[in-house]
């Protein structure tokens, strides 16, 4: 058998094709296909039909967006020029101090200075609350003595 | 059913009221030969079935769009040969995950195929066409089952004939080695 297929000669084999098909293929097939081709044209219009629906409401989403991208950018703009201004501002006082002092350690010595006056100053408020409490005078009473105190003053 | 040429195929088919009947009638002329050479190609029936169903679609789509400058069988062929190709691509990528070769898996469809009619030589034959790489593939079957003109087959595959020739005769060469080693 071997033998006998090494001299096989392919211009002796039959040029007929070795296969077949089912039973009334050729006949049923023209209708399958044709109903294909129906199907995918509905398909086709459906999809194009959808498209024509879902078109204005894409238009309209499409512009909310447009919108909102406007104000996200719009809101940006001014909290950045926000941001500029409060930067602007911190770098005039800072020109204010440099023109005021000339280094940086006396700068700092003045700004201890403010400080500690601030102190004093809130040192006597307290001495000051603690004597009307002390002396139960209320606000009213010290206002009229106050008062009567410069009406006096002005008439000598 | 009245023989109607081309043309008047063409021309029917762009008329609404006649564009089903035009095209019936172009699948009834067309099914078989694009049938077979796609089945050439992809092997087993089903497959040949789903394929050629597809290529129908494609050519109800498309016919609209077709410029008389070439002829319709051969602008047919073409949507059925890529069509093909298309489908082995996808089945080769399919095959290429689990690896397995497709060359091997066509085979075996061959061997167990209930729609192969052919002898003992007959197999031997489709075998060593399967052994051809895919182009020279598709040139043998077309020149040597179908004994299409090397013109056609030209506008068909986009290859020159030169080319074509060349390539007809490497596929004769490794077939006819293929029968005498095997």
């Amino acid at each position: 058998m071997k033998n006998q297929n090494k001299h096989i000669d392919l211009s002796k084999i039959s040029k007929e094709l070795p296969f077949r098909v089912p039973d009334n293929y050729f006949e049923e097939l023209p209708e399958k296909i044709q109903v294909r081709c129906k199907e995918a044209e509905q398909t086709e219009q459906n999809g194009n039909s959808l498209i024509k629906i879902l078109k204005p409401a894409f238009s309209l989403a499409a512009m909310f967006i447009g919108v909102a991208l406007l104000a996200f950018f719009a809101v940006n703009i001014i909290s950045d020029s926000g941001q500029k201004q409060n930067s602007l501002s911190e770098d005039i006082a800072k020109v204010n101090y440099e023109e005021q002092y000339s280094s940086e350690e006396e700068m700092i010595k003045a700004i201890q200075e403010q400080q500690e006056n601030n102190e004093m100053n809130n040192e006597k408020a307290d001495e000051y609350i603690d004597y009307l409490l002390e002396d139960d005078i209320d606000y009213g009473t010290l206002i009229k003595e106050l008062e009567a105190e410069e009406q006096d003053s002005s008439n000598k | 059913m009245a023989d109607y040429s081309d043309k008047e195929l063409l021309q029917m088919f762009k008329a609404e009221d006649t564009k089903d009947f035009a095209f019936n009638v172009i699948i009834k002329n067309y099914q078989e030969r694009l049938y077979w050479h796609i089945r050439k190609i992809v092997i087993n029936h089903e497959d040949a079935d789903d394929v050629l169903q597809n290529t129908f679609v494609k050519i109800w789509k498309g016919l609209h769009r077709f410029r008389e400058d070439s002829k319709l069988f051969t602008w047919l062929y073409r949507i059925a040969t890529n069509e093909s190709l298309t489908f082995l691509k996808q089945k080769k990528r399919r095959y290429f995950v689990s690896f397995v070769d497709v060359e091997n898996q066509l085979k075996n469809t061959l061997e167990s195929d209930n729609y192969f009619s052919g002898d003992e030589i007959q197999m031997k034959l489709q075998k060593a066409i399967l052994t051809l790489p895919e182009k020279q593939r598709l040139v043998f079957n077309m020149k040597y089952f179908d004994e299409m003109k090397y013109e056609d087959m030209s506008e068909i595959l986009e290859t020159s004939i030169g080319a074509l020739k060349a390539s007809y005769h490497h596929a004769v060469k490794k077939i006819e080695n293929y029968l005498k080693n095997n």
